[in-house]
């Protein structure tokens, strides 16, 4: 079973971990990445450094994925690799992604889809990933909100987001924390972007601490923005489902399913 | 400290509001009776909302039938910010029939819990004439028994455009359309109590202090739950609405945790979180929950003031 947990180093990763990793102004992005193709050698990985490509120095990276170039989907292009890595006899695969920032809403929104796609990847085939992000191009809500889609963090002064959603299994994502108006345009941002993907949503909230009336109306919205889909939540509490039930969200038109 | 005033509904239009004040219970049952009877010689329908006791009076006289019916207001008597959306649902069977409708309502004055919930159910009298001012057209009689506080009648009457005395309908002198409502002051936080500044970031640590004045009192579980998700509402009104920050108080008073919120923000409409949200409408839910899942909710705010809100939660014993 998955669990969300904070790194202080690299070392400390296992296969599956999703990380989000800020670095300072201070880190380098050259000497992260070659300690985590050295890393990678160490545990019989195969590496795959996903980025523009790297500025000189960077000869120790033997696979790079430049996000610009690719044919096809970044997701498509690391199961590949990790299917080629199986039959390469390698332990697993493990990607750096080093996570450039865009300036249209369009390259926003392919952050999530990226994100969720990558925590689902890692979740489903025991990759391991660490997205990194640079302090300095990023501004820090934006990572706040990112780190929300990480079930795990690593840096000099990691933050743990006040919920995060990670898969869990083959059928579910876990939501945990707590989810109140200063998380609630993410949390419908990451509801929706799930639910272009499939039908059906389960979320597993037997950790979800909070949910308060900005969260439930971000659920309701995301639930009907789209035709014929289905949010199913397990594991709320009495609260949550009263409070459901008395912001008049409980109809058929939203199309929201509340379990103990 | 005052609201603006309610639009008022002329005798014989719209939404009607009469004052009925009796002494004992045999008064009780002639006026409600005969108010019964008239509204089905009429062809109306009826609620009736009163407490328990005063109801087996009346349903020895007249049964529940599909002209009369009476409803349980024992989960809405000692809530006054949760009555107006009851009235709304209990007629809104007749009218959306088009069937005339009247109403008989009684608060349950005899076992009223705090000086603070008698004054909101009087100020829940006042906001009725604002909240059916538009409509739909009915008919409520509000029996009042004058053993009980006899000096309270006149703050009842100032609520209440119309007066039934020995079987007829007056105007009620007392009652101004105009006139703001008259508050009593807002008693003063009994001691000790906790302060906690808030803004922007700080609701989780808001929570924390809340849980933490609660559990002093055993006040957990689902009960604190519903207290968190309530004063996260109010609180978040203040980051965003009141000026951005707030003060929170937390006191014990009367068997109650009482949570009051400062800010400087301007509450403009006195039916706030009284009327039942509508599920495609974009927000207008948070005082609504709060009506819904505290005990007593006291609102007050000017606009040269600010809001003062206080959730009242019952301790367990």
């Amino acid at each position: 079973m998955r669990a969300p947990r904070t790194l202080a180093t690299l070392d400390e990763v296992d296969p599956g971990d999703h990380v989000c990793q800020v670095l300072d102004r201070t880190d380098h992005v050259i000497d992260c990445s070659r300690s985590f193709v050295a890393d990678g050698a160490l545990h019989g990985d195969k590496v795959v450094i996903v980025g523009p490509a790297l500025e000189a120095g960077s000869e120790f990276a033997q696979l790079v994925l430049d996000p610009a170039r690719l044919d096809g989907s970044l997701l498509a292009a690391v199961r590949r690799e990790a299917a080629d890595a199986d039959r390469e006899g390698f332990r697993s695969l493990r990607v750096l992604h080093h996570v450039r920032p865009g300036c249209r809403a369009e390259r926003t929104k392919e952050l999530w889809r990226s994100e969720l796609d990558l925590e689902e990847f890692a979740a489903d085939t025991g990759a391991l990933v660490v997205c990194v992000y640079s302090g300095a191009d990023w501004d820090s809500s934006t990572l706040e909100q990112i780190g929300c889609v990480h079930p795990h963090s690593l840096g000099s002064r990691p933050k743990v987001p006040a919920f995060q959603v990670y898969r869990t299994g083959k059928e579910g994502w876990t939501v945990n924390g707590i989810v109140d108006s200063d998380g609630a345009v993410a949390f419908g941002t990451i509801l929706c972007t799930l639910l272009a993907q499939r039908a059906t949503v389960r979320l597993l909230c037997h950790a979800l601490e909070f949910l308060d009336g900005a969260g439930m109306s971000a659920l309701a919205d995301a639930a009907r923005h789209l035709p014929d889909r289905k949010v199913i939540l397990e594991g709320t509490n009495d609260t949550v489902r009263l409070a459901w039930e008395l912001s008049g969200f409980a109809i058929p038109e939203i199309p929201v399913v509340m379990t103990p | 400290m005052t609201f603006s005033a309610p639009s008022s509904a002329a005798p014989g239009a719209g939404y009607r509001h009469e004052l009925y004040p009796y002494s004992g219970r045999d008064a009780f049952v002639e006026g409600a009776l005969g108010f019964i009877q008239d509204a089905l010689d009429g062809g109306e329908a009826v609620v009736v909302a009163v407490p328990q006791d005063k109801a087996s009076l009346l349903r020895a006289e007249i049964r529940d039938e599909d002209a009369v019916r009476y409803v349980d207001t024992a989960g809405v008597a000692h809530h006054p910010g949760r009555l107006i959306a009851a009235w709304q649902e209990w007629i809104q069977e007749y009218t959306s029939q088009g069937r005339p409708v009247r109403g008989i309502g009684e608060s349950p004055w005899d076992t009223v819990r705090t000086p603070a919930e008698a004054e909101e159910l009087r100020y829940h009298e006042w906001l009725l004439n604002k909240a059916f001012a538009r409509g739909p057209a009915w008919w409520l009689l509000c029996p009042y028994d004058i053993a009980h506080d006899k000096a309270a009648l006149t703050e009842m009457a100032r609520c209440h455009p119309e007066l039934r005395q020995d079987g007829c309908t007056m105007p009620c002198e007392d009652y101004d359309p105009h006139a703001p409502y008259r508050f009593t002051p807002l008693t003063d936080p009994c001691d000790p109590y906790e302060e906690f500044a808030y803004s922007s970031g700080d609701l989780p640590a808001l929570r924390e202090k809340i849980a933490a004045c609660a559990e002093l009192h055993g006040l957990t579980g689902r009960r604190l739950r519903e207290l968190h998700l309530a004063a996260t509402e109010v609180a978040t009104n203040s980051i965003r609405h009141g000026g951005g920050h707030g003060v929170l108080r937390t006191w014990n008073e009367e068997h109650r945790l009482v949570c009051e919120f400062r800010d400087a923000g301007y509450i403009e409409d006195p039916l706030v979180g009284r009327r039942r949200p509508d599920a495609r409408q974009v927000g207008g839910r948070g005082m609504w929950l709060v009506h819904q899942l505290c005990d007593l909710v006291e609102i007050r705010s000017a606009p040269d003031e600010g809001t003062r809100i206080r959730l009242h939660t019952e301790l367990p014993e």
